[in-house]
């Protein structure tokens, strides 16, 4: 009899209410970083985007999927209004920057989390060839804000259009997203362990010497290998052990410091601000956030909300 | 229960693509499944692969410029000049990107040209520009301590010129490393 429940039980299991404050807490943070980018790179935009810019829209073609929609394809799309290409990319470029905005304030999250998801992706479509890690996360955990239901706390909505009795969210959403944050991690430590150069301190010597990321002269490395060595190792440990020690409530205060502790030094070191901002966020909103229902919500809750609204 | 049923279902196949996509399996697929893949990752980032800096660190990779007004003078330039160092990294992969396109005869003309292009817009006094992507090459640390020092190395080299619209193709040379 019990056997036969079980899956019952197991279903059951992923549809727990847990606090939606997690959720929440990259609702407003990841738009955030996304709009203080946007704003750094916006002088560049043009140039990397633009139909006339460095790669023009004719050959950025060639790089991209063909069935993923980029700026190209929605700036043609408003050309039968008598809308220019560059006034198109200000005007699609303005609608992301707005849907960012109002996702990090909550109006109307499953529209304004669509637009930014969806001008985001169009942006790293058309940009396919200058993109690099920190956009494909960012457009990952977009499509979560999208699918999942990020809007129940935290918002600028009344008080009736949020009631206390939805600040919760089925436990498996929040799984989803830390179990693919495990698996990025995981991923990333075991290529690198893969290679000798992630053993040896080499990795770590040619990553800060490269003048893309060099921020400071540390050609005196060379003299002390142990150095760059010992870090190479770190970086194996953290990454690898996140996926497991990140869990246990012993180590994951131990583990979040260490995550933050390696993504400060990729920040200080190699100059990667964006990317060190967005994986520290991720940790802190996913694991450092609690769970656990508030007890003033606890006892109004009842029945948990469906995950996908 | 039907629609918990759906749900966890939908959940499990997603994370099963997301470990397919950071095990590189998902690139590997051919056919309609591959691209249906292909196109689920692109939307959702579930099929990402996270091999960053790994197994080795990659080169960087730059484009300089030559260039040269009819009065004879010349100044030098790379994309990142004068540029942030986030827009500075973008255009470094751009430009890599552009390196792996190169070493297709019917397309490097086309992205040199692009890139000779947008100098030449930049600089209406130059009529003549030449575009060099290259490479960075870092000695291991025990070559370092031997006295070996980095260095730029030159992999396509081709020179344009302005006619009345657009950059003309010169010549262009390669060296493979």
């Amino acid at each position: 009899m019990r056997l036969r429940e079980a899956p019952a039980l197991a279903i059951d299991a992923c549809f727990r209410a847990v606090s939606v404050r997690p959720l929440a807490g990259l609702r407003v943070g990841l738009p955030l970083l996304l709009l203080v980018h946007l704003a750094w790179v916006s002088s560049d935009l043009l140039s990397l985007h633009g139909g006339n810019g460095i790669i023009p829209w004719e050959l950025t073609g060639l790089l991209r999927d063909p069935w993923v929609p980029g700026l190209p394809t929605l700036a043609s799309a408003l050309l039968p209004l008598g809308i220019s290409a560059p006034t198109a990319i200000t005007f699609l470029l303005s609608c992301y920057a707005g849907g960012l905005l109002a996702l990090a304030l909550g109006f109307h999250t499953r529209v304004s989390a669509f637009l930014a998801w969806g001008l985001h992706l169009a942006l790293i479509t058309s940009g396919s060839a200058s993109v690099y890690g920190v956009d494909q996360l960012a457009n990952t955990f977009l499509f979560y804000l999208l699918v999942f239901p990020s809007g129940r706390a935290w918002t600028f909505q009344s008080r009736s259009a949020s009631p206390r009795r939805e600040k919760t969210i089925p436990v498996g959403c929040l799984r989803v997203m830390q179990a693919h944050l495990c698996v990025v991690y995981l991923a990333a430590g075991l290529f690198k362990a893969m290679g000798r150069q992630w053993w040896n301190g080499e990795a770590i010597w040619q990553v800060v010497s490269q003048p893309a990321f060099r921020t400071f002269d540390l050609g005196s490395l060379a003299r002390h290998p142990w150095i760059p060595t010992l870090a190479g190792w770190v970086t194996l440990v953290v990454e690898i052990g996140y996926a497991f020690l990140i869990w246990p409530r012993r180590t994951r205060r131990a583990w979040v410091l260490a995550a933050m502790g390696l993504h400060l030094g990729v920040g200080l070191f190699m100059g990667l601000v964006f990317f060190s901002s967005v994986m520290v966020l991720l940790t802190c909103s996913l694991f450092l956030i609690p769970e656990e229902i508030q007890k003033e919500v606890q006892e109004v809750e009842t029945v948990p909300e469906p995950a996908v609204a | 229960m039907g629609k918990r049923l759906l749900l966890v279902a939908a959940f499990s196949c997603h994370l099963a693509v997301v470990v397919a996509g950071a095990a590189e399996l998902t690139t590997r697929l051919d056919g309609p499944v591959g691209r249906g893949l292909r196109f689920y990752d692109a939307l959702s980032g579930a099929g990402d692969s996270y091999s960053f800096f790994a197994p080795s660190v990659g080169p960087q990779f730059q484009a300089r410029f030559t260039l040269s007004t009819p009065q004879g003078a010349r100044s030098e330039e790379t994309l990142e000049t004068g540029k942030s160092r986030e827009v500075g990294l973008r255009l470094g992969n751009l430009t890599g990107e552009i390196y792996i396109v190169a070493r297709r005869d019917d397309l490097r003309r086309a992205f040199l040209g692009a890139l000779a292009a947008n100098r030449l817009g930049a600089h209406p006094e130059a009529n003549l520009v030449q575009v060099n992507v290259e490479e960075w090459v870092m000695p291991t640390m025990a070559e370092h301590r031997l006295g070996a020092r980095p260095c730029w190395r030159s992999l396509y080299e081709a020179s344009f010129v302005r006619t009345s619209y657009e950059a003309t193709f010169v010549r262009t040379s390669m060296s493979r490393p």
